[in-house]
């Protein structure tokens, strides 16, 4: 595939804590070269997540996601003229995963890599081995323009759109490994809550037990709480919460990591 | 005016904490007939600020202002007049300010209501505070196309700028709406911001008295502390960036890192 997508990003006031939920819960590793004043960095040996801590001006949660791809002249040759409002910028070159940073025709933003560049280091550079029972599987945007931003992620990064039922509203674009599933965004959805804003929804994990994967997480949780997943639903409001990710998820579990970033369990 | 900008909404993971910051370095008022589970609400007299818990599914930070408009339908149908594909929504009737929500032409989320759907702190006479909020700033990659809406719509007053600004500023007579040009190009040299909301700001009656009572509110208490700016070559970029906009003296952080931006009444 011309794009790999390699890369997702977590804003948190307690970034370490996050880590070892991310850890224990779902098996993560990190490189042990991991730079932890900057970030944390844990990896399923495919894809690394940054857990970066919530710095001045920035809001927290799901930020953003980033793909290596064959050639970045490619991407921007390909992205100039054609998708009016999407674009580029170079970044500091302390990241481990970043070269670029770019945004979708909606103001998505994404990093990008190219393959074999001395950007990548950390987990992106060293590999991890898999061992975990849970890999990453999808990273899910909400926005207003899904179509025109399904068609710039398949166009310019080469995404093979897949799994979309006929009348769904969703799109979904896999390098392979990973599903980019961009879904649409309107007020209306958000009828009984608070309007979230558009950009990035939620992330999915694919598991090869979910009956050992939720037996260990309510283990981890009762035994320290600090590390206990958010619990989904309760009062009015997060029924109504609860129900709208559970209709916009692929998998049969969802539940969520102490900030309350959602999180889509698909058994393999 | 046809439309006030009288609330303003942060999510956060510390609400109760966050809450006390603003009640102790700016004087806001909590409401009297507080709901202290759902959120804290505070107040200078004329703006209300809803600190809520961050719930799951949701991001923290600053996160929506609200106008009060002297007819609810009159302002739907000046929506739908500028884009009608702009869609409102009403809200559940637990909310204090809201009775719709709506989006602006690059989808920048605003509560709606009028003076008698208000409850709580938004309908309660209250003197107002020395330190004043004067503006809720976004940052949005239409920034002339949202500044027309608001204008056309809210019949906010497009304020005079100086040459060269890329930003639009409007008022209701007492708060400043900034509505700031987003570039990918200004996050050269650190990590791109999301679109959206980007700081508030007050009035207060003297700077150097500000700095004194957030050094002594420290002192007295380390929780309440605001966020060094500055620091790095990336802290310069983000502080440089935010003194970009014409409209503060001072720039600081309340404890969770949503920029405050000061001046001089």
């Amino acid at each position: 595939m011309f794009a790999h997508i390699n890369h997702m990003a977590i804003i948190s006031n307690q970034y370490p804590y996050l880590q070892k939920y991310y850890q224990a819960v779902f098996g993560l590793e990190t490189s042990g070269r991991n730079d932890f004043e900057s970030a944390s960095v844990v990896s399923d040996g495919n894809l690394g997540l940054n857990i970066i801590p919530r710095r001045d001006g920035y809001v927290g949660g799901l930020d953003h996601f980033g793909m290596v791809v064959d050639s970045i002249a490619a991407v921007e040759e390909r992205m100039a003229g054609a998708y009016e409002g999407s674009g580029c910028v170079k970044r500091p070159a302390i990241r481990p995963f970043a070269a670029y940073s770019g945004h979708d025709p909606d103001g998505n933003v994404f990093d990008l890599a190219e393959k074999g560049s001395k950007n990548l280091r950390d987990v992106y550079a060293d590999g991890v081995e898999s061992t975990a029972n849970c890999t990453f599987n999808r990273f899910a945007i909400r926005t207003p323009n899904a179509e025109k931003c399904a068609e710039f992620y398949a166009e310019v990064f080469e995404l093979q759109l897949s799994n979309r039922k006929e009348g769904d509203p969703k799109f979904h674009l896999t390098d392979g490994t990973m599903t980019l599933s961009i879904m649409p965004w309107s007020v209306a959805i958000f009828a009984g809550m608070s309007i979230k804003r558009p950009g990035p929804d939620h992330i999915g994990f694919k598991v090869k037990d979910m009956d050992a994967f939720k037996a260990e997480e309510k283990r981890i949780g009762e035994k320290n709480t600090f590390l206990a997943s958010r619990r989904l639903g309760g009062s009015e409001e997060s029924e109504v919460r609860r129900e709208l990710f559970a209709s916009n998820a692929l998998g049969s579990y969802q539940t969520a990591d102490p900030d309350g970033t959602w999180i889509d369990v698909v058994q393999e | 005016m046809f439309a006030r900008l009288n609330h303003i909404a942060i999510c956060t993971d510390h609400y109760a904490i966050n809450a006390k910051f603003y009640e102790a370095l700016f004087g806001l008022k909590t409401a009297k007939n507080p709901r202290p589970a759902r959120a804290v609400v505070v107040s200078d007299g004329y703006v209300g600020m809803n600190i809520i818990p961050r719930r799951e599914g949701r991001t923290s930070g600053l996160d929506h202002f609200g106008l009060e408009v002297e007819d609810l339908e009159e302002a739907r149908a000046r929506i739908d007049k500028f884009d009608s594909s702009i869609k409102l929504l009403k809200r559940p009737p637990v909310r204090p300010f809201a009775a719709y929500s709506a989006h602006d032409p690059d989808t920048n989320i605003f509560d709606l209501s009028e003076k008698k759907m208000q409850k709580d702190i938004y309908s309660e006479a209250r003197e107002e505070t020395v330190r004043k909020f004067s503006h809720f700033a976004l940052r949005t990659r239409h920034a002339e196309r949202c500044a027309e809406f608001y204008s056309e719509v809210f019949e906010l007053n497009l304020l005079n700028k100086k040459a060269g600004d890329p930003n639009f500023y409007l008022s209701d007579g007492r708060m400043t709406l900034a509505v700031l040009q987003w570039n990918m190009d200004d996050y050269f040299g650190m990590d791109p911001q999301r679109l959206g909301p980007d700081h508030i700001g007050f009035k207060v009656e003297s700077i150097d008295a500000l700095k004194d009572d957030l050094e002594d509110l420290t002192g007295q208490n380390p929780l309440m502390r605001s966020r060094p700016l500055g620091y790095g070559d990336e802290g310069k970029a983000r502080l440089g960036l935010f003194q970009s906009v014409p409209l503060n003296d001072y720039h600081l952080t309340d404890i969770e890192g949503v920029y405050i931006g000061a001046s001089e009444e």
